[in-house]
Protein backbone atom coordinates (compact mmCIF):
# COMPACT_ATOMS: atom_id res chain seq x y z
CA UNK A 1 0.00 0.00 0.00
CA UNK A 2 0.83 3.13 -0.83
CA UNK A 3 1.55 6.06 1.63
CA UNK A 4 -1.06 8.01 -0.26
CA UNK A 5 -3.67 5.34 -0.43
CA UNK A 6 -3.14 4.15 3.58
CA UNK A 7 -3.51 7.97 4.08
CA UNK A 8 -7.03 7.94 2.06
CA UNK A 9 -8.04 5.07 3.98
CA UNK A 10 -7.82 6.35 7.36
CA UNK A 11 -9.16 9.76 6.55
CA UNK A 12 -12.25 7.80 5.10
CA UNK A 13 -12.39 6.03 8.10
CA UNK A 14 -12.21 9.22 10.15
CA UNK A 15 -14.65 10.93 8.46
CA UNK A 16 -17.56 7.95 8.98
CA UNK A 17 -16.77 8.11 12.41
CA UNK A 18 -17.65 11.92 12.78
CA UNK A 19 -20.27 11.51 10.74
CA UNK A 20 -21.54 8.52 13.20
CA UNK A 21 -20.80 10.40 15.94
CA UNK A 22 -22.59 13.99 13.93
CA UNK A 23 -26.02 11.98 13.78
CA UNK A 24 -25.60 10.36 17.36
CA UNK A 25 -25.72 13.97 18.56
CA UNK A 26 -27.99 15.31 16.77
CA UNK A 27 -30.32 12.06 17.84
CA UNK A 28 -29.02 12.99 21.86
CA UNK A 29 -29.97 16.30 21.61
CA UNK A 30 -33.39 15.90 20.05
CA UNK A 31 -33.15 16.63 16.16
CA UNK A 32 -34.68 13.75 15.15
CA UNK A 33 -34.86 13.23 11.25
CA UNK A 34 -38.77 12.47 11.75
CA UNK A 35 -41.84 12.86 10.62
CA UNK A 36 -44.82 15.00 10.76
CA UNK A 37 -47.04 13.63 13.35
CA UNK A 38 -51.29 13.59 13.16
CA UNK A 39 -52.96 14.54 16.24
CA UNK A 40 -56.70 13.86 16.21
CA UNK A 41 -58.27 15.65 19.43
CA UNK A 42 -62.34 15.54 20.45
CA UNK A 43 -62.85 17.85 23.67
CA UNK A 44 -59.26 18.15 24.06
CA UNK A 45 -58.80 14.55 24.20
CA UNK A 46 -56.48 13.02 22.22
CA UNK A 47 -57.74 10.57 20.33
CA UNK A 48 -55.54 9.80 17.87
CA UNK A 49 -51.83 10.14 16.61
CA UNK A 50 -50.80 9.07 13.52
CA UNK A 51 -47.62 9.31 11.65
CA UNK A 52 -48.49 11.11 8.12
CA UNK A 53 -45.73 9.31 6.23
CA UNK A 54 -46.18 6.18 7.15
CA UNK A 55 -49.88 5.40 5.53
CA UNK A 56 -49.02 4.45 2.36
CA UNK A 57 -52.71 3.52 1.41
CA UNK A 58 -55.68 6.04 1.98
CA UNK A 59 -57.21 5.63 4.98
CA UNK A 60 -59.70 7.05 7.01
CA UNK A 61 -61.32 7.20 10.90
CA UNK A 62 -64.56 7.37 12.39
CA UNK A 63 -64.29 9.99 15.21
CA UNK A 64 -67.18 9.05 16.88
CA UNK A 65 -69.82 9.46 14.65
CA UNK A 66 -69.86 12.48 13.85
CA UNK A 67 -67.13 13.15 11.35
CA UNK A 68 -64.90 11.07 9.16
CA UNK A 69 -61.15 12.25 9.03
CA UNK A 70 -58.86 11.12 6.00
CA UNK A 71 -55.23 10.52 5.42
CA UNK A 72 -54.26 10.58 1.75
CA UNK A 73 -51.31 11.29 0.29
CA UNK A 74 -49.29 12.27 3.39
CA UNK A 75 -52.14 14.87 4.25
CA UNK A 76 -54.76 15.05 6.84
CA UNK A 77 -58.27 16.27 6.45
CA UNK A 78 -62.20 16.13 7.41
CA UNK A 79 -63.43 14.82 4.64
CA UNK A 80 -67.19 14.10 6.14
CA UNK A 81 -68.88 15.52 9.18
CA UNK A 82 -72.06 15.83 10.48
CA UNK A 83 -71.81 19.60 11.03
CA UNK A 84 -73.79 22.39 9.86
CA UNK A 85 -71.49 24.89 8.71
CA UNK A 86 -68.95 22.22 7.02
CA UNK A 87 -65.91 24.65 7.72
CA UNK A 88 -64.21 21.68 8.94
CA UNK A 89 -64.33 20.17 5.19
CA UNK A 90 -63.79 23.23 3.75
CA UNK A 91 -60.45 23.38 5.45
CA UNK A 92 -59.26 20.77 3.26
CA UNK A 93 -56.10 18.55 3.50
CA UNK A 94 -52.71 19.66 5.51
CA UNK A 95 -49.35 18.27 6.51
CA UNK A 96 -48.03 21.59 8.20
CA UNK A 97 -48.90 23.65 11.43
CA UNK A 98 -52.27 25.05 10.19
CA UNK A 99 -54.76 23.24 12.06
CA UNK A 100 -57.98 21.58 10.74
CA UNK A 101 -61.08 23.09 13.45
CA UNK A 102 -64.71 21.99 13.82
CA UNK A 103 -65.65 24.11 16.67
CA UNK A 104 -69.09 22.64 16.42
CA UNK A 105 -68.31 19.08 16.86
CA UNK A 106 -65.36 20.25 19.06
CA UNK A 107 -62.75 18.35 17.01
CA UNK A 108 -58.79 19.51 16.28
CA UNK A 109 -56.45 17.87 14.19
CA UNK A 110 -52.90 19.43 14.74
CA UNK A 111 -49.88 18.07 12.72
CA UNK A 112 -46.44 18.45 14.64
CA UNK A 113 -43.78 18.43 12.44
CA UNK A 114 -40.11 18.98 14.07
CA UNK A 115 -39.21 20.70 10.27
CA UNK A 116 -41.58 23.07 10.65
CA UNK A 117 -40.07 26.94 10.73
CA UNK A 118 -43.64 27.92 12.15
CA UNK A 119 -44.56 28.30 15.99
CA UNK A 120 -48.45 28.70 15.45
CA UNK A 121 -51.28 29.55 13.29
CA UNK A 122 -53.69 32.45 13.95
CA UNK A 123 -57.26 32.91 12.41
CA UNK B 1 -1.58 15.01 -0.82
CA UNK B 2 -4.63 17.66 -1.51
CA UNK B 3 -7.88 15.16 -1.15
CA UNK B 4 -6.41 14.49 2.46
CA UNK B 5 -6.13 18.58 3.38
CA UNK B 6 -9.73 18.69 2.03
CA UNK B 7 -11.03 15.44 4.37
CA UNK B 8 -9.06 16.91 7.16
CA UNK B 9 -11.46 19.81 6.75
CA UNK B 10 -14.41 18.14 6.92
CA UNK B 11 -13.70 15.93 9.86
CA UNK B 12 -12.49 19.35 11.71
CA UNK B 13 -16.13 21.46 10.95
CA UNK B 14 -17.50 17.48 11.75
CA UNK B 15 -15.92 17.43 15.16
CA UNK B 16 -16.04 21.02 15.86
CA UNK B 17 -20.22 21.32 14.91
CA UNK B 18 -20.62 18.16 17.15
CA UNK B 19 -18.55 19.92 20.07
CA UNK B 20 -19.39 23.58 20.15
CA UNK B 21 -23.23 22.51 19.29
CA UNK B 22 -23.29 23.95 16.44
CA UNK B 23 -26.88 22.25 15.79
CA UNK B 24 -27.66 22.16 19.64
CA UNK B 25 -31.33 22.09 19.90
CA UNK B 26 -32.79 25.15 22.22
CA UNK B 27 -32.96 24.27 25.94
CA UNK B 28 -36.74 23.07 25.39
CA UNK B 29 -35.73 20.43 28.28
CA UNK B 30 -39.01 20.84 30.10
CA UNK B 31 -41.59 20.79 26.95
CA UNK B 32 -45.28 20.02 28.84
CA UNK B 33 -48.60 20.71 26.32
CA UNK B 34 -52.14 21.40 27.54
CA UNK B 35 -55.08 20.63 25.31
CA UNK B 36 -58.28 21.52 26.13
CA UNK B 37 -61.37 22.70 25.00
CA UNK B 38 -62.68 26.02 26.94
CA UNK B 39 -64.89 29.11 26.60
CA UNK B 40 -66.23 27.85 23.38
CA UNK B 41 -62.87 27.00 21.68
CA UNK B 42 -59.19 24.52 21.43
CA UNK B 43 -57.30 25.63 24.07
CA UNK B 44 -53.25 24.70 23.53
CA UNK B 45 -50.76 25.67 25.52
CA UNK B 46 -47.04 24.67 25.66
CA UNK B 47 -44.61 25.62 27.98
CA UNK B 48 -40.93 24.96 26.92
CA UNK B 49 -38.83 26.18 29.44
CA UNK B 50 -38.76 27.37 33.13
CA UNK B 51 -36.33 29.95 34.49
CA UNK B 52 -35.28 27.78 37.26
CA UNK B 53 -34.30 24.10 35.96
CA UNK B 54 -34.85 22.20 39.16
CA UNK B 55 -37.40 19.95 39.23
CA UNK B 56 -38.95 21.95 36.00
CA UNK B 57 -41.30 19.59 34.50
CA UNK B 58 -42.81 18.96 37.86
CA UNK B 59 -43.18 22.77 38.32
CA UNK B 60 -44.79 23.09 34.85
CA UNK B 61 -46.89 20.64 35.00
CA UNK B 62 -47.94 22.03 37.90
CA UNK B 63 -48.66 25.54 36.17
CA UNK B 64 -50.47 23.48 33.74
CA UNK B 65 -52.90 23.07 36.09
CA UNK B 66 -53.37 25.90 37.41
CA UNK B 67 -53.90 27.62 33.62
CA UNK B 68 -56.63 25.17 33.35
CA UNK B 69 -58.55 25.88 36.17
CA UNK B 70 -57.73 29.57 35.41
CA UNK B 71 -59.63 28.85 32.00
CA UNK B 72 -62.40 27.20 33.69
CA UNK B 73 -62.80 30.28 35.90
CA UNK B 74 -62.86 32.59 33.41
CA UNK B 75 -65.37 30.63 31.16
CA UNK B 76 -67.74 30.63 34.67
CA UNK B 77 -67.47 33.82 35.15
CA UNK B 78 -68.36 35.29 31.38
CA UNK B 79 -70.43 32.40 29.81
CA UNK B 80 -73.34 34.09 28.12
CA UNK B 81 -75.07 31.00 27.74
CA UNK B 82 -74.50 29.70 31.13
CA UNK B 83 -77.74 30.41 33.67
CA UNK B 84 -75.31 30.35 36.20
CA UNK B 85 -72.40 32.13 35.28
CA UNK B 86 -71.77 35.81 36.94
CA UNK B 87 -72.59 37.63 33.78
CA UNK B 88 -75.92 35.38 33.37
CA UNK B 89 -76.84 37.60 36.85
CA UNK B 90 -76.17 40.70 36.08
CA UNK B 91 -77.24 40.32 32.32
CA UNK B 92 -80.64 39.35 34.17
CA UNK B 93 -80.56 42.00 37.24
CA UNK B 94 -78.16 44.79 36.23
CA UNK B 95 -81.52 46.81 34.62
CA UNK B 96 -83.47 46.85 38.47
CA UNK B 97 -80.54 47.30 40.12
CA UNK B 98 -76.73 48.00 40.02
CA UNK B 99 -75.21 44.63 40.64
CA UNK B 100 -71.45 44.25 42.56
CA UNK B 101 -69.49 42.46 40.44
CA UNK B 102 -66.26 40.31 40.71
CA UNK B 103 -62.39 41.39 39.90
CA UNK B 104 -61.97 39.94 36.36
CA UNK B 105 -65.52 40.56 35.62
CA UNK B 106 -64.61 44.43 36.93
CA UNK B 107 -61.45 44.78 34.74
CA UNK B 108 -63.23 42.98 31.90
CA UNK B 109 -66.03 45.82 31.60
CA UNK B 110 -63.76 48.41 32.54
CA UNK B 111 -61.55 47.12 29.30
CA UNK B 112 -64.27 46.23 27.65
CA UNK B 113 -66.19 50.37 27.80
CA UNK B 114 -62.80 51.61 27.07
CA UNK B 115 -62.12 49.69 23.63
CA UNK B 116 -66.39 50.27 22.75
CA UNK B 117 -65.65 53.93 23.57
CA UNK B 118 -62.12 54.22 21.37
CA UNK B 119 -63.71 52.63 18.12
CA UNK B 120 -66.93 54.63 19.09
CA UNK B 121 -69.13 51.16 19.41
CA UNK B 122 -67.45 49.16 16.39
CA UNK B 123 -66.84 47.04 19.22
CA UNK B 124 -69.16 46.89 21.68
CA UNK B 125 -69.99 45.13 25.20
CA UNK B 126 -73.76 45.86 24.89
CA UNK B 127 -74.24 43.19 22.08
CA UNK B 128 -75.84 40.18 23.82
CA UNK B 129 -79.93 40.84 22.70
CA UNK B 130 -78.63 40.81 18.83
CA UNK B 131 -76.30 37.97 19.03
CA UNK B 132 -79.19 35.99 20.68
CA UNK B 133 -80.77 36.61 17.92
CA UNK B 134 -78.66 35.23 15.41
CA UNK B 135 -77.65 32.28 17.32
CA UNK B 136 -80.50 30.37 15.51
CA UNK B 137 -78.85 30.50 12.39
CA UNK B 138 -81.52 31.90 10.51
CA UNK B 139 -81.82 35.38 9.36
CA UNK B 140 -84.31 37.46 11.85
CA UNK B 141 -87.29 39.21 10.96
CA UNK B 142 -86.20 42.97 10.39
CA UNK B 143 -88.95 44.16 12.74
CA UNK B 144 -87.08 42.26 15.81
CA UNK B 145 -83.83 43.91 14.63
CA UNK B 146 -85.41 47.32 14.37
CA UNK B 147 -86.93 47.10 17.79
CA UNK B 148 -83.93 45.91 19.61
CA UNK B 149 -81.58 48.42 17.97
CA UNK B 150 -82.34 51.48 20.24
CA UNK B 151 -81.13 49.10 23.33
CA UNK B 152 -78.14 48.58 21.97
CA UNK B 153 -74.75 50.26 22.56
CA UNK B 154 -72.18 50.51 25.76
CA UNK B 155 -73.91 53.89 26.54
CA UNK B 156 -76.68 51.92 27.62
CA UNK B 157 -74.27 50.51 30.21
CA UNK B 158 -72.99 52.64 33.45
CA UNK B 159 -69.88 50.75 35.63
CA UNK B 160 -68.90 52.71 38.96
CA UNK B 161 -68.05 52.07 41.83
CA UNK B 162 -67.77 48.70 41.40
CA UNK B 163 -71.24 48.17 39.78
CA UNK B 164 -72.80 47.92 36.75
CA UNK B 165 -76.07 48.69 35.81
CA UNK B 166 -78.33 48.54 32.20
CA UNK B 167 -80.70 51.72 31.30
CA UNK B 168 -82.40 48.89 30.06
CA UNK B 169 -83.86 45.77 30.05
CA UNK B 170 -83.06 44.49 27.16
CA UNK B 171 -79.48 45.36 27.51
CA UNK B 172 -77.35 43.06 27.84
CA UNK B 173 -73.42 42.17 27.87
CA UNK B 174 -71.47 39.90 25.72
CA UNK B 175 -67.36 39.86 25.95
CA UNK B 176 -67.23 37.15 22.84
CA UNK B 177 -65.08 39.70 20.55
CA UNK B 178 -62.84 40.23 23.44
CA UNK B 179 -62.62 37.12 26.22
CA UNK B 180 -60.61 35.08 24.54
CA UNK B 181 -57.80 37.82 24.38
CA UNK B 182 -58.48 38.27 28.18
CA UNK B 183 -57.87 34.53 28.51
CA UNK B 184 -54.79 34.87 27.01
CA UNK B 185 -53.65 38.28 29.20
CA UNK B 186 -54.30 36.26 32.13
CA UNK B 187 -52.61 32.90 31.10
CA UNK B 188 -49.63 34.84 30.47
CA UNK B 189 -49.56 36.66 33.98
CA UNK B 190 -50.29 33.43 35.59
CA UNK B 191 -47.21 31.53 33.56
CA UNK B 192 -44.49 34.43 33.82
CA UNK B 193 -45.26 35.06 37.67
CA UNK B 194 -44.44 30.89 38.26
CA UNK B 195 -41.16 31.37 36.76
CA UNK B 196 -41.79 30.43 32.94
CA UNK B 197 -39.41 31.70 30.43
CA UNK B 198 -40.64 30.31 27.31
CA UNK B 199 -44.06 29.42 26.00
CA UNK B 200 -47.00 29.54 23.67
CA UNK B 201 -50.14 30.23 24.46
CA UNK B 202 -53.12 29.49 21.81
CA UNK B 203 -56.60 29.83 22.41
CA UNK B 204 -59.12 29.78 19.92
CA UNK B 205 -56.43 30.66 17.11
CA UNK B 206 -55.36 34.35 20.00
CA UNK B 207 -51.81 33.52 20.14
CA UNK B 208 -49.67 35.05 22.98
CA UNK B 209 -46.16 34.33 23.39
CA UNK B 210 -43.72 34.40 26.61
CA UNK B 211 -39.69 34.52 25.80
CA UNK B 212 -37.63 33.26 23.44
CA UNK B 213 -37.36 30.26 21.01
CA UNK B 214 -34.16 28.46 20.34
CA UNK B 215 -34.27 30.56 16.77
CA UNK B 216 -30.84 32.72 16.50
CA UNK B 217 -32.81 36.23 17.00
CA UNK B 218 -35.15 34.43 19.84
CA UNK B 219 -38.02 35.18 17.69
CA UNK B 220 -41.67 33.73 17.04
CA UNK B 221 -43.13 32.76 13.61
CA UNK B 222 -47.13 32.77 13.71
CA UNK B 223 -48.92 32.43 10.52
CA UNK B 224 -52.03 34.20 9.46
CA UNK B 225 -54.73 31.41 8.30
CA UNK B 226 -55.47 32.06 4.87
CA UNK B 227 -59.32 33.16 4.72
CA UNK B 228 -58.77 32.35 0.87
CA UNK B 229 -57.51 28.97 1.64
CA UNK B 230 -58.23 27.73 5.03
CA UNK B 231 -55.41 24.87 4.64
CA UNK B 232 -52.82 27.71 4.52
CA UNK B 233 -51.20 30.78 6.37
CA UNK B 234 -51.57 33.75 4.04
CA UNK B 235 -48.49 35.29 5.45
CA UNK B 236 -45.59 34.91 8.86
CA UNK B 237 -45.24 37.19 11.18
CA UNK B 238 -42.04 37.64 13.23
CA UNK B 239 -42.12 38.92 16.91
CA UNK B 240 -40.19 39.17 20.11
CA UNK B 241 -43.56 39.40 22.27
CA UNK B 242 -46.68 39.98 22.10
CA UNK B 243 -50.58 38.76 21.46
CA UNK B 244 -51.92 38.19 18.30
CA UNK B 245 -55.97 38.30 17.49
CA UNK B 246 -57.46 37.97 14.15
CA UNK B 247 -61.56 38.09 13.12
CA UNK B 248 -62.69 37.12 9.98
CA UNK B 249 -65.50 36.09 8.59
CA UNK B 250 -64.68 32.56 7.60
CA UNK B 251 -64.70 30.98 11.15
CA UNK B 252 -68.55 31.07 12.57
CA UNK B 253 -71.37 31.38 9.88
CA UNK B 254 -74.43 29.97 8.29
CA UNK B 255 -75.55 29.96 4.97
CA UNK B 256 -79.22 31.15 3.66
CA UNK B 257 -80.64 31.21 0.40
CA UNK B 258 -76.98 31.02 -0.88
CA UNK B 259 -75.63 33.73 1.48
CA UNK B 260 -73.06 34.05 3.82
CA UNK B 261 -74.10 35.07 7.32
CA UNK B 262 -70.98 35.46 9.64
CA UNK B 263 -70.94 36.38 13.49
CA UNK B 264 -68.97 39.36 13.38
CA UNK B 265 -72.49 41.97 13.95
CA UNK B 266 -72.51 45.84 13.42
CA UNK B 267 -74.55 47.17 15.79
CA UNK B 268 -75.65 50.23 13.62
CA UNK B 269 -77.54 47.81 11.12
CA UNK B 270 -78.01 44.75 13.58
CA UNK B 271 -76.82 42.71 10.69
CA UNK B 272 -73.51 40.76 9.90
CA UNK B 273 -70.65 43.63 9.41
CA UNK B 274 -70.43 44.16 5.67
CA UNK B 275 -66.41 43.77 5.37
CA UNK B 276 -63.85 45.04 2.77
CA UNK B 277 -61.57 42.57 4.59
CA UNK B 278 -61.53 38.88 4.66
CA UNK B 279 -59.75 38.72 8.20
CA UNK B 280 -57.89 41.57 10.42
CA UNK B 281 -54.91 40.90 12.16
CA UNK B 282 -54.39 42.77 15.32
CA UNK B 283 -50.33 42.52 17.71
CA UNK B 284 -50.20 44.31 20.33
CA UNK B 285 -49.01 43.70 24.39
CA UNK B 286 -52.38 43.53 25.35
CA UNK B 287 -54.79 40.39 24.75
CA UNK B 288 -58.14 41.42 25.08
CA UNK B 289 -56.98 44.90 22.92
CA UNK B 290 -56.42 42.77 20.64
CA UNK B 291 -58.90 40.69 20.06
CA UNK B 292 -61.37 43.90 20.75
CA UNK B 293 -59.83 45.91 17.88
CA UNK B 294 -59.20 43.21 15.62
CA UNK B 295 -63.13 42.94 15.78
CA UNK B 296 -63.84 46.74 15.38
CA UNK B 297 -61.64 47.16 12.12
CA UNK B 298 -63.38 44.04 10.74
CA UNK B 299 -66.33 45.85 11.12
CA UNK B 300 -65.90 49.55 10.60
CA UNK B 301 -62.73 49.77 8.70
CA UNK B 302 -59.49 52.23 10.21
CA UNK B 303 -62.22 53.51 12.78
CA UNK B 304 -59.09 55.76 14.53
CA UNK B 305 -57.57 58.55 14.94
CA UNK B 306 -53.67 58.13 14.60
CA UNK B 307 -52.87 59.87 17.21
CA UNK B 308 -54.96 57.96 20.14
CA UNK B 309 -53.80 54.73 18.28
CA UNK B 310 -50.17 55.91 18.34
CA UNK B 311 -50.23 55.65 22.19
CA UNK B 312 -51.34 51.84 22.44
CA UNK B 313 -48.78 50.78 20.48
CA UNK B 314 -49.69 47.66 18.42
CA UNK B 315 -49.56 45.98 14.33
CA UNK B 316 -52.58 45.37 12.05
CA UNK B 317 -52.54 42.91 9.12
CA UNK B 318 -55.54 43.27 6.58
CA UNK B 319 -55.93 40.64 4.08
CA UNK B 320 -58.75 42.21 1.63
CA UNK B 321 -61.50 39.85 0.18
CA UNK B 322 -60.79 40.56 -3.26
CA UNK B 323 -58.46 37.99 -4.23
CA UNK B 324 -55.79 40.08 -6.10
CA UNK B 325 -55.69 42.76 -3.57
CA UNK B 326 -51.96 42.86 -1.70
CA UNK B 327 -52.26 42.04 2.12
CA UNK B 328 -51.41 45.29 3.92
CA UNK B 329 -50.34 46.27 7.15
CA UNK B 330 -49.77 49.47 9.64
CA UNK B 331 -48.10 49.88 12.91
CA UNK B 332 -48.95 52.34 15.40
CA UNK B 333 -47.22 53.55 18.14
CA UNK B 334 -44.33 51.69 19.78
CA UNK B 335 -44.87 48.06 18.57
CA UNK B 336 -41.38 47.12 18.37
CA UNK B 337 -42.19 43.07 19.53
CA UNK B 338 -43.54 42.88 15.81
CA UNK B 339 -39.81 41.94 13.80
CA UNK B 340 -41.26 41.57 10.83
CA UNK B 341 -44.15 41.04 8.05
CA UNK B 342 -43.95 38.82 5.35
ZN1 LIG C 1 -67.24 20.85 11.17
Amino acid sequence: MTKKSKAVISAIVIFALASASLIAHLWIIGIRFDEPVALIYRNGELLYEIELLQVSEPISYNIENVSKVEIRDGKIGISQANCRDQICVNMGFVNGVVPIICLPERIEIRVRNNDSDIDGVTY
Amino acid sequence: MKLLQVFTLIICILFWSNGCGLFSKPPEDTTVTYHGFVMGTHVNVSIYQMSDSQDSVAAANQLIREAEMKLYEIESIFDYDDPDSELSRINTTAYSEPVEVSEYMSELIEEGLRMSRLTNGAFDISLGSLIELWQYEQIPARSDIDSLLPYIGYENITFEGGRVSFSNERVKMHFGGIAKGFAVDKLKELLVSGGVNSAFIDIGGEIGVIGQTHRENGTWRVGIRNPHNLSENSVVIEVSGGTFATSGDYERFFIQDGEKYHHILNRLTGEPAVSDYASVTIISGNGAFSDALSTAIFISGDVMNDDTWNKEGFCVVYIFKELDKEIESRHFGDCDFCVSIG
